[in-house]
């Protein structure tokens, strides 16, 4: 034991003082009479144990000693050595990755679990110094590296598990380069739901896991080369040792297909899903029913062209028609040498030859789509019932004035007609789609009617757009995704519809969580989408590495500190003191 | 120091007044009746003549029917003085309130009252002689004497009541209404004080003051016993069989001073301290005869 403040001692002389106050109080009681006359004579009662304890020692007096030694003890700050298992430099590392969201049968995260597992190894260990390393494939350190173990529980209570991957020991081992790298901490703590190869001694492995999950592990849509529609690859995996009753769902967003399907256990199944109507540029696919782990119950898919309709005009330029198109969907004007989702011709005429689906306003293509003379408009009337190009048309409210004779190719069909004349055919040629208008716009009601958007709906809906590279690369959450080649951003607007602050010039973008991204720059507007990495959908391994903390802890001496109990004695001297005294003067009231 | 009597007390006072054994006679004329049959209206007693006689109170009627000389008698009201002895030896400093204050109480209150009926009072505090005395005198001037006297009193000394006595009939030469106020617990010299009050036929009013601890003390432990008037002291451990000897040594005590006072026909009164003056007067005294 070692006094930390061995001058309270000074303060043992004030017992002299109680010792001298016990000698001056007059411990016999004086009870002034009018004459000794009554009392002469009289045999007094014989001495109560109290009174003789009294008289042979005062107890009292050496209640009062040991209540002064007791405090002067407790002021000197007593603290016992002791030798406890204790490291000088420690790391706390917990695995942050999205595997940690992980609900366990507790009701509990793995990553609450995971800190707690921490705290019990700040308790376990007297550390000097403690730096907490948030580890996933992007770590980061946490708080104030080097810090106090106080400032260590609260960095780790400030934070929480990300949707990032794991991390490996090279990333951890980078992360505490700046502070020596691992092998200059006494003891790393790492805690975590998978198992570390290859652990040095030093690193000591707590495993955490619960929770049951049942995921999509991959995830891809390519389009259909030779018609419309596409294909999606998807990849489901069972960790659990039961069969798995799940449903799998795909929407391109307005095209929907599921698959009920029961699932082995702890297998892997792939399935490919036909996507006949599809023209969709991004997919999402959805496991139901949900299960302790949701980072891979929904998977996303962007293909690899923008979301803006590639929009190539020709001839004059009508604002009506364009205020149209960016109503129904995003639009990028191209130039007339690019290839376009959709060429806008008006006014004039175009060769036959031109590839790509065509919106051919008052225009011709010889030999295909003719216009002759101009003839007095009669009312619009649907010619084919049911076609989709006529989906909420209401031909009662449109007006033609003038409209010249179109004459139709064969294959082509009639949806409107104004009279007996066609005002809106549709043909399907060599693999394009060709819209055709028959009446100048400005001899019609129908740029200003709320029918035009809806035709122009109707008629996007059914063009081929142009398709998407092949491309199954998968963006994770928690990397960084260079957008260099699509352009000068402008704006980026997260899975949840918010924008996404940037900075000037900003190359690339780090997505926190998994969802479709919509990026929009100079050459269009692009979706990205962002998964977890599909690694976090294994279960989690509990089998210990052998020889993970294997390095004994260095033995190091703390300070117990004892002056609490010390004083502590000190108050149940008082109290004992002062208890006696009244029972004493009780008693003597009561002559015992 | 407490007041001593307040105007509310003394107003409740008014109502009262001595009663006088009929013995006393007194040179100023008061509300007693002196035993000096004399000019008065109200018929006494018949007496025999005796030369020197007034012939104007022979009975001649009796004479004529008897042969008898008979004087007539008349009752003949007189003032009455009151001597207040009060104790104030050092063991009247004991209790609380003290037996001095409470005597000091007492006997303020007696004097008004003697005052008002147009006594003379006088105050003779005593310890082992007499100590500086107001005399009797009428009015009630007299009773801011008495008060300034007893203000001043400092209890001390020890008790000589005999001695006390002695000077006292040696100051005041007629005999009177006497009302001792005293503790008597050490009572020598009581017999012959009451005696030598007696000889010179003197009313005797013996009123004991006693604290309560006095009467029932507590039981203290180890204790020092110490004689306040002495300063003689003795180690006891005071337990209740201790206690228990002294309250039956106490009645012992009070038992013979009781026997005493009552074979002398001595209006005998022991006052504990704690009771009430109120009480004491309107209860205690006059059913004891002394006020009415």
């Amino acid at each position: 034991m070692i006094l930390q403040y061995a001058p309270a001692f000074y303060f043992a002389s004030a017992s002299l003082l109680i010792a001298v106050l016990h000698l001056l109080r007059t411990r016999m009681r004086r009870r002034d009479v009018a004459t000794l006359r009554l009392w002469e004579g009289l045999r007094g009662d014989p001495h109560s144990r109290t009174i003789r304890l009294r008289q042979l020692i005062d107890p009292l007096l050496f209640l009062q000693l040991l209540t002064l030694l007791a405090l002067v003890v407790a002021l000197a700050r007593p603290a016992a050595v002791t030798e406890i298992r204790g490291v000088s430099d420690l790391a706390i590392v917990v695995d942050g990755s999205a595997s940690m969201q992980t609900m366990t049968e507790d009701g509990r995260t793995r990553y609450v679990r995971a800190l707690e597992e921490a705290k019990a190894a700040l308790a376990r260990f007297a550390a000097a110094s403690v730096t907490v390393v948030h580890l996933t494939a992007h770590p980061e350190v946490l708080g104030t590296e080097q810090g106090t173990r106080a400032e260590a529980i609260r960095a780790l209570g400030d934070s929480s598990a990300s949707w990032d991957a794991d991390g490996s020991l090279n990333e951890l081992s980078i992360a505490l380069t700046p502070y020596g790298g691992i092998p200059s901490f006494d003891r790393v703590v790492l805690v975590s739901d998978r198992t570390f190869a290859d652990l040095p001694a030093s690193i000591e492995q707590v495993l955490v896991g619960g929770g049951r999950n049942v995921g999509i592990t991959a995830f891809s849509v390519r389009e259909d080369p030779q018609a419309v529609g596409a294909v999606a690859f998807v990849e489901v995996l069972n960790t659990t040792d039961e069969y798995a009753e799940v449903t799998i769902k795909i929407t391109d967003g307005s095209v929907e297909v599921s698959l009920p399907e029961v699932l082995p256990p702890t297998s892997k199944e792939p399935y490919v899903f036909p996507f006949p109507e599809s023209r969709g540029t991004t997919f999402s696919v959805r496991l139901l029913p949900g299960d302790d782990y949701a980072g891979d119950d929904v998977r996303y898919f962007a293909l690899d062209r923008p979301l803006s309709l590639r929009l190539r005009w020709i001839g004059e330029r009508d604002e009506y028609t364009l205020a149209a198109l960016r109503a129904v969907a995003p639009v990028t004007l191209v130039g007339t040498s690019e290839e376009a989702d959709l060429t806008i011709v008006r006014n004039t005429s175009i060769p036959a030859s031109l590839a790509g689906n065509v919106l051919l306003l008052h225009a011709e293509i010889p030999g295909v789509f003719e216009l002759a003379g101009s003839h007095e408009g009669d009312p619009v009337e649907i010619r084919a019932v049911d076609h989709p190009l006529a989906d909420g048309i209401d031909p009662g409210s449109l007006r033609v004035f003038t409209l010249p004779e179109m004459r139709v190719p064969g294959e082509a069909t009639v949806v409107l007609t104004s009279g007996d004349r066609p005002l809106l055919a549709e043909a399907s040629l060599s693999g394009r789609m060709v819209f055709a208008i028959a009446a100048d716009l400005t001899t019609t009601n129908l740029p200003v009617t709320v029918d035009f958007p809806l035709l122009i709906r109707n008629i996007l809906g059914r063009i081929t757009r142009l398709p998407a590279s092949l491309s199954y690369g998968w963006d994770q959450v928690g990397s960084p995704i260079d957008v260099r080649g699509l352009g000068s951003i402008s704006t980026l607007i997260g899975p949840d519809g918010e924008a996404i602050p940037l900075r000037t010039g900003q190359r690339s973008f780090l997505p926190e969580g998994p969802g479709i991204y919509t990026l929009e720059t100079d050459r269009g507007v692009f979706p990205i989408a962002a998964n977890v990495s599909p690694g976090e959908s294994a279960a989690a391994s509990l089998v210990p590495v052998a020889g993970s903390g294997s390095a004994p802890a260095r033995a190091m001496h703390g300070l117990l500190a004892l002056w609490p109990y010390v004083a502590a004695l000190a108050a149940l001297g008082l109290t004992g003191e002062a208890i006696l005294r009244d029972r004493w003067d009780t008693d003597e009231r009561r002559g015992r | 120091m407490e007041r001593l009597l307040d105007e509310a007390f003394l107003q409740r006072l008014s109502n009262l007044r001595f009663m006088s054994s009929g013995r006393q006679g007194g040179r100023l004329a008061g509300f007693h009746k002196s035993p000096r049959q004399g000019v008065s209206i109200e018929f006494a007693d018949y007496r025999e003549y005796t030369p020197g006689d007034d012939f104007r109170y022979i009975d001649w009627n009796i004479y004529g029917r008897l042969g008898r000389l008979l004087v007539k008698t008349f009752a003949h009201e007189t003032d009455l003085p009151i001597y207040l002895l009060t104790d104030a030896s050092g063991s009247m400093r004991l209790g609380s309130p003290s037996k001095a204050h409470y005597a000091a109480r007492l006997a303020l209150a007696l004097g008004y009252l003697g005052l008002r009926s147009l006594d003379r009072v006088g105050l003779f505090p005593f310890s082992n002689r007499l100590l500086e005395a107001v005399f009797p005198r009428q009015g009630m001037r007299q009773l801011g004497r008495i008060l300034s006297s007893l203000e001043a009193l400092n209890p001390d000394g020890e008790t000589a009541l005999d001695a006390a006595i002695t000077e006292f009939l040696s100051v005041t030469r007629e005999s009177g209404l006497v009302v001792l106020l005293s503790d008597l617990l050490d009572a020598e010299g009581l017999q012959n004080a009451v005696a030598r009050l007696r000889y010179r036929r003197d009313d005797i009013v013996v009123l004991q003051l006693l604290d309560r601890d006095e009467i029932e003390p507590t039981v203290s432990g180890y204790t020092q016993i110490v004689d306040v008037e002495s300063g003689r002291r003795l180690k006891m451990n005071l337990g209740r069989r201790a206690v228990a000897q002294y309250r039956k040594r106490f009645r012992e005590h009070q038992r013979g001073l009781s026997a005493f006072l009552l074979e002398q026909g001595v209006p005998y009164f022991v006052i504990p301290t704690d009771r009430p003056l109120e009480r004491v007067i309107f209860e205690d005294l006059r059913a004891g005869g002394i006020l009415v």
